[in-house]
């Protein structure tokens, strides 16, 4: 017999609960991701609270680099973190 | 399974309620429809070790999720999940043991009864087994699911010329070392 014949009469295999298990994944993923949107509007709201601009022309102070810095290292921490958990 | 001959033609709407409304249901059919190939692709891989051959193939699915607005339907979804799947599997064995332990030739361990005329799945499993993985992935790829030596050297990223010296010498040590015709 060919061992392309033995390859193509292979029967498919069974699902048992499969596509279940990657659905289940896929959904933390999903909450994973809603959660890290969440933080990261959490820490822009905060920091628009304690910082806001005193005018739109004058530049922006220090404390609001600093904080704007935090914000994105914060969300990238986030960001990984979900990327590695996923 | 979804063979070249054999494509869902439902496939195309699935993908494209995924990109578009991030649709759970719709990946939920895809999975349906490809986890049989893609975990048997990933078997062949680990020598028939269905545990991390699952993992590997949750990974893949998980993965395809995740970067299915990448896929742009260039070619068939199932070769992009291959692709996927092949990535992991080498990085998991680079992580494990470091590449070397992807079995060389000279690795390769003998057959226990080297003249023995074999048509059955079992003993077919074995003698997939002798060979090195690459060789493994290119001899399903082609035989099993019909791609085109160059949709292959796409998926397993390795230049036109390896594929073909790949398949052309699996298929002859498979052929010499169980007299297959």
């Amino acid at each position: 017999m060919e061992f392309d014949e033995l390859l193509k009469n292979e029967e498919p295999l069974p699902d048992r609960g499969f596509t279940r298990a990657v659905m289940l994944r896929v959904e933390r993923h999903r909450r994973q991701r809603r959660v890290a949107i969440a933080i990261a509007m959490i820490v822009a709201a905060v920091i628009a609270l304690i910082a806001p601009p005193s005018s739109p022309t004058t530049a922006p102070s220090t404390e609001l680099v600093v904080a704007a810095l935090i914000l994105m290292a914060v969300c990238s921490l986030v960001w990984i973190e979900t990327e590695r958990t996923a | 399974m979804a063979d070249r001959a054999e494509q869902d033609p439902r496939e195309a709407v699935w993908i494209a309620r995924v990109i578009a409304h991030d649709d759970h249901e719709a990946f939920g059919e895809l999975v349906a429809l490809h986890q049989s190939a893609v975990r048997r692709f990933l078997l062949r891989l680990t020598s028939n070790d269905p545990s991390r051959a699952d993992d590997l193939a949750q990974d893949t699915f998980l993965k395809a999720y995740r970067h299915i607005r990448s896929f742009q339907a260039r070619g068939r979804f199932l070769s992009w999940m291959f692709r996927i799947a092949w990535q992991l599997f080498v990085t998991e064995v680079r992580g494990r043991h470091g590449i070397a332990e992807v079995a060389l030739p000279d690795e390769i361990r003998a057959h226990d009864d080297a003249g023995q005329r074999v048509a059955d799945a079992r003993t077919f499993d074995q003698m997939m087994d002798m060979l090195r993985p690459d060789e493994r992935a290119a001899i399903v790829l082609h035989y099993r699911h019909e791609l085109t030596h160059p949709e292959i050297a796409e998926i397993l990223e390795m230049p036109l010329g390896t594929v073909k010296s790949l398949l052309r010498r699996a298929h002859t040590r498979l052929r010499e070392a169980h007299g297959i015709r």
